[in-house]
């Protein structure tokens, strides 16, 4: 009985290289805080986006481009998840030609194994006889090794496909991420140049650049990761479920209790990690800030002898900072061992109930042996499900804040057909000229002003006459 | 580097790691009796046809994974402390540390990576940490464990184990090797994108004035393609990986039931102890893969770990005194004896043998062209550097006796760049001296002609100040910055370059109103205009880091001709309107 097999095609590593499981709490801990440009990338924190569903479609729209390679990912996946998960099954069948030679050989030869049955029963022992009854033997002779090495090859051959078209699935569903989010980066650079100036001056520099790095980077990953997984995983729990079925729906409805327990506490633990995991990000932006400050002023925190003032508070935001970080680690670090303990308890059940039904002669060992194979292929998708819902959410988060500056209004444009000027010598006129950042507040009143090619104009006035804004 | 930081950080958490480990310990071994125990419901249960036998064994299994996960989450808890508790002391470390630079340390690493170095990659670190408790050591102790029972059902085909791990281990290796590289490429990729947004985003003016947008698209296609390419070519070795791994693990199954079928037929081995063998391989090398990926953590961590011993490391150039000297009389006289800077390394010194009196209820100027080494000279008053030769001396003692808290108390600095920190305009002018009440704030912002601006806010003294203060303008910083400086009351005024911001006008009425307040103090200022200084007791000028003048400014007119040149030029300017 083989268990513990991960699911097929399924888990990928993060490109952190930590286990798939914990990829949420890897990646989403790794992002740096609010209105820092530069560092590495990372987001503004997985905030439970507020608009899930449209900016999820949105961001899925933009695979349109791409939707040829997409649907044979969609194949691809299809195919090598069916190629996996007919694995167990068939090896199943090896095992039972095993099993089948072992207890074989230990009867007597030369009778038939109805006889063989018979005899059992006649000698008393019911249970015995009930298990021979569903093991496909023949008395007195061993592994039937032909038989072995065919199922073998053929397990071979399906995994050797699996491996083929779960690689290939791989590698153009990179390809089609990376190049979606080439576009994207693309698309709002261009809308940079268009906008106006007051958006740039409106936020802080550091704020817009890191939605158009720091978001679109954790776009990139959430795709990259959550995609994939996605789509295997569930084609794995529809294929490992049918087969469950077709093996033995008794023993299939028992494992498939453990689905809507496992979602139950999934949710549970994701709904109080994630408001650790806001806080956590909350406590680092604070504390963050709180560095950047006293670390730019450092010369005057040292003259001004605020050196102990400023550590107390530090110290301070740092003991938040830890309980925030320690609640969030821990709560998610709560999904994979409860999951492995809905999954250990399955296996117990399968067990013990596949057991009785291999000794009363209702099913047979390999079955036994694939149906715990397949209920642990199916809680590792369920964990993996689960524990990518907090990266998903942080991805669709970060599409939000991106789709937001595609949406900005755009300043006027040019005049679709400027007049050509072609004696560019360099006269400039104002004429009856305003302008304010907000209304009730004007900077510029009717200014109205000629400035001759060859001239020197000098602008002067006391401080906060709005001097800059006239080269503007 | 790496080991180094763990091992300094984690050592008051020994505790907490081994009670981790010896969890996980008792965890993992529990992980890898249920199969045994399966082997053992298929081989003395099943197949004696006992049935009462295979409930009881259930039994124990279930028993065996509750004791599972109560290891297995007390183990996430006190890995989750311990990992979070370490991420908060090397941040306190780091400040502490930074908190102790000299003015030329924060200056040679640069205030943003000291940021950077105090969150991001202390995360990175503590991640590291956090994943170790959970997984890592799990992996090592799976393997082991996992071997010792594989090789408990059955010796005879122990040798696939010696052959599948170091296969699977290889090949991982191999191709996270290959990975490796092109991540870090992908980081310089991903700088240089930001790099490339960053400066159009902070230089939009310019980008539109000069109609360069154009190429600037073009530039950032460049950037982005280069990002795509590395990313898209990291991606592919990454899909390679875990179709590898399935293959590899399914190809060990095939193989132990291959091997093992004959050691069942000529008896020298139970079925069930061959399923048994087949799960703990599974198990084994799903050790492994895990352990191999939790290793590429480390380089990374590796790096930031470097990069917060350097800053660890480094000592400040300014190291308080042996002995301080808190207690001693005078009224903020302040000597430069023979004073010089030089950078370590530097060919030339910034200051060269600076010697002036500057005593109380007297104004002294310094005044020279841009670069002089202006600010450095003020800087050695608060110990922001240390003369490299000579002394600065206050009150008759040198700088470097006095007790940093004393010495500080003494002086109050509007530097050049007024810096304001978050919160409200009182928190800010509270700074100079925590304890002033609000009448004082008002007395310090009329005196700096600042008044006005802040009544004109809505909430007065408790208008907000955005951090650096960019929500107010430049002259108003200044303002408040020397307002800060006044309600500290202090014995010596450094004013460098303070006025620079302010009209003709302001400027004028700012120092008027000085005058009575520091008719007691030592006020040195450093400015650009001859206007501002022109009354000053004495004006020392500056060229190329050494002086060239002393004296009044009348004194200057007749003896120092790098002043008359500085005067005509500022005045020329006047006159020909």
């Amino acid at each position: 009985m083989s268990e513990q097999k991960p699911s097929p095609n399924g888990q990928k590593p993060s490109p952190n290289g930590t286990e798939p499981g914990a990829a949420k709490t890897v990646k989403a801990t790794e992002r740096p805080t609010t209105g820092r440009a530069f560092g590495p990338p990372g987001g503004i924190p997985g905030d439970k986006s507020l608009d899930f569903l449209p900016s999820a479609k949105r961001l899925l729209k933009r695979l349109r481009p791409h939707r040829m390679q997409v649907s044979g990912v969609v194949l691809l996946a299809v195919f090598s998840v069916g190629l996996s998960v007919l694995g167990p099954k068939i090896l199943g069948r090896a095992t039972d030609i095993i099993f089948a030679g072992a207890i074989g050989k230990r009867l007597p030869s030369g009778m038939t194994k109805e006889q063989v049955i018979e005899q059992t029963r006649a000698s008393g022992n019911g249970r015995l006889a009930d298990l021979l009854q569903g093991i496909d033997l023949i008395p007195g002779v061993g592994i039937d090794f032909d038989a072995l090495r065919n199922v073998l090859l053929l397990v071979l051959a399906l995994y050797a496909g699996a491996f083929f078209l779960s690689w290939a699935q791989g590698y153009i569903l990179n390809g089609v991420v990376q190049r979606t989010i080439l576009d994207l980066r693309s698309e709002v650079e261009e809308k940079l140049n268009k906008l106006p100036l007051s958006y740039f001056d409106g936020a802080p520099r550091g704020e817009l650049l890191s939605r158009v790095t720091n978001d679109i980077d954790n776009i990139s990953t959430s795709l990259q990761q959550t995609l994939s997984q996605l789509l295997t995983s569930l084609l794995t729990v529809v294929g490992v479920v049918t087969m469950m079925f077709v093996i033995s729906p008794l023993l299939a409805l028992i494992a498939l209790v453990t689905i809507p327990i496992s979602m139950v506490l999934t949710a549970a633990i994701a709904k109080r990690s994630q408001v650790r995991f806001v806080a956590q990000w909350r406590h680092t932006g604070a504390l963050n800030g709180q560095i950047e400050e006293a670390f730019t002023g450092h010369e005057l925190v040292k003259v001004f002898g605020r050196q102990k003032e400023i550590e107390a508070s530090f110290a301070e935001k740092n003991e938040e900072l830890y309980k925030a970080a320690f609640g969030a680690q821990f709560i998610s670090g709560l999904i994979m061992p409860l999951m492995m303990f809905i999954g250990n308890v399955n296996y117990v059940v399968i067990a013990v109930v596949g057991g009785l039904r291999v000794a009363s002669g209702t099913m047979s060992l390999g079955d036994v042996q694939a149906f715990i194979q397949y209920s642990r292929q199916f809680t590792q998708p369920l964990t993996q499900v689960a524990s990518m819902a907090n990266l998903l959410q942080s991805g669709v988060a970060s599409a939000e804040r991106v789709f937001e500056v595609l949406d900005a209004e755009e300043q006027v444009p040019d005049d679709a057909t400027p007049e050509k000027v072609t004696d560019a010598r360099g006269r400039v006129e104002f004429e009856h000229v305003s302008f304010s950042y907000d209304p009730d507040k004007p900077l510029i009143t009717d200014l109205s002003l000629v400035a001759e090619p060859g001239q020197t104009v000098a602008i002067v006035g006391p401080t906060g006459a709005a001097r800059p804004h006239w080269s503007t | 580097m790496l080991l180094r930081v763990l091992r300094t950080h984690l050592r008051p958490y020994a505790g907490n790691l081994s009670l981790v480990v010896v969890l996980q310990l008792v965890g993992t071994i529990a992980s890898l009796y249920l199969p045994s125990l399966n082997a053992d419901i298929i081989d003395n249960g099943v197949a004696k046809g006992d049935t009462a036998y295979i409930m009881s064994t259930g039994g124990w299994m279930l028993a065996v994974s509750l004791l599972q996960i109560v290891c297995t989450i007390t183990a996430v808890y006190f890995g989750a402390k311990t990992a979070a508790l370490f991420g908060r002391d090397v941040r306190a470390a780091v400040f502490h540390r930074v908190g102790e630079f000299s003015a030329r340390e924060v200056n040679q690493f640069g205030a943003p990576t000291l940021i950077s170095r105090s969150t991001n990659d202390v995360q990175q670190i503590q991640m590291l940490v956090v994943t170790t408790c959970t997984m890592l050591v799990a992996a090592p102790i799976t393997m082991v464990g996992g071997v010792i029972m594989a090789v408990r059902e059955d010796v005879g085909l122990s040798w696939l184990v010696a052959v599948a791990v170091p296969l699977l281990a290889v090949t991982i290796g191999f191709i996270a090797s290959r990975m490796v590289p092109q991540f870090r490429k992908m980081q310089k990729n991903i700088d240089g994108v930001n790099r490339v947004l960053r400066e159009q985003i902070t230089g939009i003016r310019v980008v539109r004035a000069f109609v360069r947008e154009p190429h600037e698209v073009e530039r950032f296609g460049e950037a982005n393609q280069h990002l795509t390419d590395t990313a898209i070519r990291a991606g592919r070795l990454m899909a390679l990986v875990f179709p590898t791994v399935m293959l590899i693990l399914n190809m060990s199954s095939i193989a132990v039931l291959w091997f093992g079928a004959s050691r069942v037929e000529n008896g020298t081995m139970e079925v069930g102890a061959l399923t048994a063998f087949l799960s703990y391989l599974i198990q084994i090398l799903f050790s492994v893969m895990m352990g191999v990926f939790v290793m590429i953590m480390v380089p990374r961590a590796s790096v930031c770990a470097d990069r917060i011993s350097e800053v660890l490391d480094t000592d400040s150039s300014v190291r308080p005194p042996v002995t301080p000297i808190t207690n001693f009389t005078g009224r903020g006289q302040l000597v430069f004896e023979r004073a010089s800077f030089k950078y370590p390394g530097a060919a030339e010194p910034v200051l060269r043998d600076i010697s002036f009196v500057a005593s109380p209820g007297q104004t002294t100027a310094i005044i020279g062209s841009t670069g002089a080494g202006k600010t450095t000279l003020l800087s050695l008053v608060p110990r922001l550097f240390d003369a490299t030769e000579g002394r600065v001396l206050v009150d008759g003692i040198d700088v470097r006796e006095i007790e940093p808290e004393a010495l500080w108390e003494r002086i109050g600095l509007v530097p050049q760049r007024p810096y304001l920190f978050s919160g409200t305009v009182a928190s800010n002018l509270r700074y100079g001296n925590p304890d002033a009440t609000d009448e004082e704030l008002w007395h310090a912002l009329e005196i700096a002609q600042g008044r006005d601006f802040v009544e004109a806010m809505p909430e007065g003294l408790d208008a907000p100040i955005a951090q650096g203060g960019t929500n107010v303008s430049g002259g108003q910083r200044q303002r408040l910055a020397i307002a800060r400086a006044l309600v500290r009351k202090p014995e010596i005024y450094l004013f460098d370059d303070s006025f620079s911001a302010l009209d003709l006008s302001t400027d004028a009425r700012l120092r008027a109103a000085l005058r009575p307040v520091t008719r007691e103090a030592c006020v040195v200022v450093v400015a650009q205009r001859v206007s501002t200084i022109i009354d000053a007791d004495q004006i020392v000028v500056i060229e190329d880091g050494a002086i060239v003048g002393k004296g009044t400014h009348q004194e200057l007119l007749d003896t120092c001709p790098t002043y008359v040149e500085i005067v005509e030029s500022q005045r020329s300017a006047e006159e020909a309107a």
